[in-house]
């Protein structure tokens, strides 16, 4: 047993002396190791597979410079590599000239006498599919100390030539443009080094780095500006980096968008124990025309307890104002308040809690936010976990709308007639009252009180907005409104005797053709499914030029995106001049339903004197009303529209009277007639009326005054030419006939006729 | 030369590439290729009612809004807006045009590719909507009285596309009268164009009622086409009766008659089957006629088209070879018949004449009486009718003739045949139609034996005659007249193709050619060939249809009766091919 254990104590010694005496000889001599040939069996044996690199020359020298220091140079000329297809590159100068000691066992570089690295291109293709490495909740946000990263004991000044090229450096994706990169770095006189870093990524973005720095009191101090563009937005960002203990950033980044031009002052400190940042004045210029918002002042602050931040707050005052003079709009200014609470929760998950807060008030908009939301993420902010909670209210309210109506003045958002003279409040409150893994609800109440210029918009709206699965997917939103017009009455546009203009836009006329005629549009990332109900408190009161009274509107209908119009629209009793008659409208109703794009027209109009009674009965649908007359006596068609037009009967009009009253049936028949030009011939005494069955026109020659009588028509360019009989007006007519001359041939022959009938 | 090369570089020259014009409204200024001419309505859209306080004042915004409808009414889609000082500056772009036209759903019958005009006009909702009345007439032409016709268009392209659902094809089935009641609506039967078993056509409905108002027993008469839900037809004849007097005085002109004045009173409705008295004055520098004509409906059935028409005419005309007057009395059967398509005419009957012939180039009878059978058939087909104002095809065919008693007032028994035609064909089928070829003449001859001269029982006032407005357009009005005392046997033909639709303001140009041949004796065709090439002009004005034609005539043997030829003119005011 003596024996064993004294033959196995003098082998270790011998193994350890033998150690000890190989390591002495490595130090004293590593050049028996690190070798060319050294490197080769190396890579032969421990690089992966794939990975490939030869090169031109290849010299590794050391030098003894003491006992513990040693200098050593390695220079390769034409250097390549290969990885598979994943990277490839060339590198025509690699030398590394530096001095290094030994102190607790760990190399130490005391020196660098030379650092060239001439790399001409590298090309990385990243594998696709490439898990990235589980991180921690939350990285440790505690800078490193740059002191710890340099040597304490490595002197600046003992930097000889350095010189880093990397003139192209190609980073090819799967799919998209690839990223191309080149990097110079280069000591300078006084130990400065000079940067300049640039990158490109096809025609989407280009970024730079160039600057300047230098290593002092074991910190490194940076001066450079950054730039980056994109097509349309360009940022620039001189800076200055102070990196010791702590990180501290100071600089005033811009950003320029076609002529508006983003900047503040901005400061960075970051340190162990707490990070701010604070902006000053952040301008976006003409955002609204001729307006101005004003990011006044914004600090951020995150405490670091141990690397985690606790107690995040961000603060920020806002404020809109208008740019140059004569604009009556005071600034509005708002304070946004926002608290960021973090907790780890679990080994690698992260807890969430955050509060931000909105108030302004000003004569323009008074407004009042509140958002808290809870969420827990996985490691790195990588994803949700669960369902955060949520909680939303708010209020923003417009204490007069005469104001607004002068600060939206030649802006695109300017107020339209006729609801410009309208003034007074109008306020919205919203209130979050479900959120959770099925469906966010928001509840939303407008109201409105304007009124003004002999006209009232006084409303209630109610509506709630579900985003279903918003959390997992897929989600969809869903709008149900309630609307209430509670007090209604506008003034529509002044309309003359003629043609009326066209009021909206032709939906058939398209810009572009679609490829297919029954092309399906592509389904929306976010399908939304809205339904509103509209009902009339009181009705609403349509004013018009052409008549005497109002028009008494009431609706009770339901307008969704999927079943189009449902519900009806109805004329209320009222009284109205039909033809300089007063004629009572009992009800004109349009009752839409569900799926169909026209709606059924039902409506009943009495003109009673004491002779007779008539009905006017408007029927058939929207897109072709028709009209029939109905008596009491009972009279034909004729007869009861030769009483409407002329007030006589039939017997007793003329012959044009006569004419015009079978023209104004037909066209009544035929539908060219609507219920617009019913109203609008209604509004003065009609003369005369022909109409053309062939193009569905018709001419009306009514008196404007006692003077004047005015011609007017849907189209007088379309008049046909057929016709044996053509009257002119008045008198007057073309009369064609075949004559029949003996002995001769049938002619076509065409008289001015003057005519009168009795 | 230089002046020359100045004139085509002018007339080359794109001026229009670059032309513009500036509209200027109330602070908006409007770039366009032409001057826009706003509305008074959308006038006060645009720049505000200043009695109104609501429309007093219109912001911008509402400007681009109301200009961007305005311009598209008028084939701008795509224009431009400038805001500078509050002023709107408007960049109208080009006016878009329809480029391509289709349909989709049309009948196999309905060959929509000949719409003429379906491109280059303004791409605008009037034109949609124009095409879309086009497109429901033109079903409602073949049968299907209740299409539905939706119009789409697209701006890159041009393209107007016509989504056609034609329905049913129907037939006319019964029709239903809701009017006055004070005749029968049974009378209507005689003027109907139609069988219910035919198809529907929309025309033959419309020359029904230019019939009707025709007779003058209505002021106003049509046809409501009404479309159930089920999109079947049902049709109702709406009227408004007419006083039943009615005095008419008309005006015409062309330089063969100078100025035509006619004045008529008629008086409808004398019984409850709407018989009628008409008298009718005519006068012209040439020729002056008094007609009464009176028309007993004498069946049972008001509906009947058999009518007893007595007539008496006294007309004295006054031409360059003689001037003569006819008295006729002419106590006649008439009838018709309504045919697929057409319709067949019939009168006949006695006819007691007396002409006196005041003066003549040769020595003739100063008064010749006859006691005649008188007959006439005309077939006329009812686009002939209906086109009657604008005249585009149809056909119409007549034969006329007489059968003069030799024991009876006059000495010797002869027979005359007249038979005429007119065909008009629309070359293409286009609409509106683009060429439209004519083909009119007659063919006439005085039947007797022995052959011979019949100076004493034939009045040269009732001879052929040729040359004029009517017939041959390259010698003047009746030049062509046999050594002074006209024909007894004629033959013309005229063809005549005309531009419908190549000129703007309905102008149409034409050519011609007419030929023509005469004889002296019974069947006999004994005078050279007449031909007369020329050109003219037709305007559809609004108050009727002027002609202007321009001929020269030629002949294979020149008589020595016969007129130098040369250069005709003539202008018509009223008169048709």
């Amino acid at each position: 047993m003596k024996r064993a254990l004294k033959f196995l104590v003098i082998t270790v010694i011998a193994l350890l002396g033998a150690a000890f005496a190989a390591l002495v000889t490595v130090w004293e001599k590593p050049e028996l190791v690190l070798r060319e040939s050294g490197v080769r069996w190396a890579l032969a044996h421990f690089a992966p597979a794939g990975f490939e690199v030869r090169w031109g020359s290849f010299a590794w020298s050391f030098r003894t410079e003491g006992w513990l220091t040693k200098g050593t140079r390695l220079a390769v000329r034409d250097l390549c590599f290969r990885y598979g297809k994943v990277a490839e590159g060339c590198a025509p100068e690699v030398t590394v000239d530096l001095s290094f000691t030994l102190a607790h066992l760990r190399a130490q570089i005391l020196r660098v006498r030379a650092l060239v690295l001439d790399v001409d291109h590298v090309a990385v293709r990243p594998s696709p599919g490439t898990e990235p490495a589980p991180v921690a909740a939350l990285p440790d946000l505690r800078p490193p100390s740059f002191a710890s990263l340099f040597p304490q004991a490595a002197d600046p000044g003992n930097f000889g030539d350095v010189r880093v090229a990397l003139r192209s450096f190609l980073l090819v994706p799967d799919r998209g443009d690839r990223l191309a990169a080149s990097l110079a770095l280069e000591k300078g006189a006084a130990n400065t080094f000079s940067l300049t870093l640039e990158a490109r990524q096809g025609g989407a973005w280009a970024a730079s780095v160039r600057g300047e720095g230098a290593i002092e009191n074991l910190a490194f101090a940076w001066r450079g500006t950054a730039k980056a563009e994109k097509p349309g937005t360009s940022a620039s960002f001189p800076f200055r980096l102070v990196w010791g203990d702590a990180v501290q950033l100071r600089g005033s980044p811009s950003v320029r968008q076609g002529k508006r031009v983003f900047g503040t002052p901005l400061a960075l400190n970051w340190g162990a124990e707490k990070i701010t940042v604070n902006l000053d004045r952040l301008t976006f210029d003409e955002l609204w025309p001729k307006k101005r918002i004003l990011l006044q002042s914004c600090r951020f602050e995150a405490e670091l307890a141990a690397g985690f931040p606790r107690g995040n707050q961000l603060r920020c005052r806002l404020r809109l104002e208008s740019l140059g003079r004569g604009s009556i709009l005071p600034p509005l200014e708002s304070e946004v308040r926002a608290e960021l609470a973090l907790a780890r929760d679990g080994k690698s998950n992260l807890r969430a809690n955050l509060h931000v807060t909105e108030q302004g008030k000003n004569d323009y908009l008074e407004s009042r936010l509140d958002l808290r939301a809870t969420a827990r993420f996985r490691a790195g902010l990588a994803g949700l976990v669960g369902t955060p909670d949520l909680e939303f209210s708010g209020n923003v309210a417009v204490p007069e709308l005469q104001r607004w109506k002068v600060a939206l003045d030649r802006t695109p958002l300017a107020l339209p007639a006729p609801f410009r003279v309208l003034a007074g409040p109008a306020r919205i409150d919203a209130q979050l009252e479900r959120a959770d893994s099925e469906e966010l609800r928001l509840r939303v109440h407008l109201a409105t009180d304007f009124r003004g210029g002999n006209q009232a918009l006084v409303t209630r709206h109610d509506a709630v907005v579900r985003l279903a699965k918003p959390w997992t997917g897929p989600r969809a939103l869903f709008v149900d409104a309630n609307d209430e017009l509670t007090e209604v009455t506008l003034e529509a546009p002044p309309l003359q005797l003629e043609a009326a203009p066209q009021f909206l836009p032709d939906q058939r006329i398209e810009a572009t053709r679609p490829r297919s005629w029954r092309a399906k549009a592509p389904a929306s990332a976010l399908p939304v499914h809205w339904r509103a109900k509209l009902v009339t408190k009181a009705p609403v009161r349509i004013r018009t030029n052409l008549l005497e009274h109002e028009i008494p509107v009431g609706a009770k209908i339901a307008l969704s995106g999927d079943q189009g119009l449902d519900g009806v629209i109805e004329i209320q009793p009222m009284r109205i001049a039909v033809f300089k008659k007063k004629v009572d409208v009992k009800k004109i109703a349009l009752t839409f339903r569900p799926g169909s794009a026209v709606g059924d027209v039902n409506g009943t109009l009495v003109y009673r004197n004491p002779e007779i009674t008539i009905r006017i009965l408007l029927l058939g649908s929207t897109d072709k009303p028709r009209v029939e007359f109905e008596s009491d006596p009972p009279l034909n068609r004729q007869q009861i529209v030769a009483v409407l037009l002329f007030n006589k009967s039939v017997a007793e009009l003329n012959d044009e009277e006569a004419a015009s009253a079978g023209s104004f049936s037909q066209a009544t028949a035929d539908g060219a007639l609507g219920l617009f030009s019913l109203l609008f011939l209604s509004s003065t005494p009609v003369e005369a009326l022909s109409y053309d069955p062939v193009s569905q026109t018709y001419s009306a020659r009514v008196r404007v005054d006692k003077k004047t009588t005015l011609s007017v028509g849907s189209d007088f360019d379309r008049e046909r030419q057929v016709g044996l009989r053509r009257r002119l007006g008045g008198r007057w007519a073309v009369r064609t006939e075949l004559h029949d001359e003996q002995g001769r041939p049938d002619v076509l022959l065409t008289l001015l006729e003057w005519f009168k009938r009795f | 030369m230089r002046f020359l090369v100045l004139v085509l570089f002018f007339v080359s020259a794109p001026r229009r590439a670059h032309a513009f014009e500036i509209t200027e409204l109330c602070g908006i200024r409007i770039t366009a290729p032409e001057k826009i001419h706003f509305s008074a309505t959308e006038s006060k859209w645009l720049c505000g009612e200043p009695g109104s306080p609501a429309w007093r004042e219109i912001p911008v915004n509402q400007r681009k809004i109301s200009l961007t409808n305005f311009l598209q009414s008028r084939g701008y889609q795509k224009p431009d807006f400038r805001v500078e000082e509050g002023a709107l500056s408007v960049d109208a772009g080009e006016k878009s045009s329809v480029r391509k036209f289709t349909v989709e759903g049309a009948p196999a019958e309905w060959d929509w590719a000949r719409r003429r005009h379906s491109t280059g006009s303004a791409l605008n909702p009037a034109r949609l909507d124009e095409d879309v009345t086009w497109a429901r007439r033109m079903l409602q032409y073949r049968g299907y009285p209740c299409p539905k016709v939706e119009a789409e268009a697209y701006v890159d392209t041009g393209e107007v596309h016509l989504k056609v659902d034609p329905g049913e094809k129907q037939r006319f089935g019964p029709v239903q009268s809701q009017g006055a009641s004070d005749m029968d609506p049974r009378i209507l039967g005689r003027f109907t164009a139609f069988y219910p078993e035919d198809y529907f056509d929309l025309r033959l409905l419309e020359l029904t009622s230019e019939r009707i108002l025709h007779e003058d027993l209505y002021l106003s008469t049509f046809y409501d086409v009404v479309c159930d839900e089920n999109r079947h037809a049902q049709i109702v004849r709406r009227f408004v009766p007419s006083p039943p007097r009615l005095l008419t005085v008309g005006a015409g002109f062309d330089t063969e008659n100078g100025p035509l004045a006619r004045a008529r009173w008629k008086r409808t409705r004398l019984t409850s089957k709407g018989d009628s008295f008409e008298s009718t004055a005519f006068l012209s520098f040439r020729d002056l006629q008094l007609e009464l004509k009176y028309r007993y409906h004498f069946p049972a059935d008001p509906g009947s088209r058999w009518e007893f028409a007595p007539r008496v005419l006294v007309d004295r005309r006054d031409e360059r070879q003689l001037r003569a007057v006819q008295y006729l009395l002419d106590p006649a059967m008439a009838t018709s018949w309504e045919l697929r398509g057409s319709r067949l005419a019939l009168r006949f009957g006695p006819a007691l004449s007396r002409t006196e012939t005041e003066r003549s180039l040769v020595s003739v009878p100063a008064r010749v009486d006859t006691l005649r059978l008188a007959g006439s058939l005309h077939w006329t087909s009812h686009y002939f009718e209906y086109y009657a104002g604008d005249p585009r095809e149809g056909y119409d065919f007549g034969v006329e003739g007489f059968t003069q008693f030799g024991r009876w007032l006059s000495d010797k028994t002869i027979h005359k045949l007249l038979f005429k035609h007119e065909m008009l064909f629309n070359l293409g089928g286009f609409d509106p139609p683009f060429l439209v070829l004519g083909w009119r003449g007659f063919e006439g001859s005085y039947f007797y034996n022995p052959r011979g001269d019949l100076r004493q029982e034939i009045a040269p006032s009732e001879r052929f005659f040729l040359g004029g407005d009517e017939d041959i357009r390259g010698f003047g009005r009746q030049r062509l007249q046999g050594a002074g005392i006209g024909y007894l046997t004629a033959i013309y033909e005229g063809v005549e193709l005309r531009f419908a639709d190549l000129f703007p303001y309905r102008l149409q140009p034409f050519v011609f050619f007419d030929v023509a041949r005469a004889g002296q004796l019974t069947e006999t065709l004994s005078t050279p060939l007449y031909m007369a090439p020329g050109l003219g002009l037709r305007w559809a004005s609004p108050v009727g249809t002027v002609r202007t034609t321009l001929a020269r005539g030629f002949t294979t043997r020149r008589l020595p009766e016969d007129p130098e030829p040369n250069g005709q003119f003539f202008f018509s005011f009223g008169k048709e091919f």
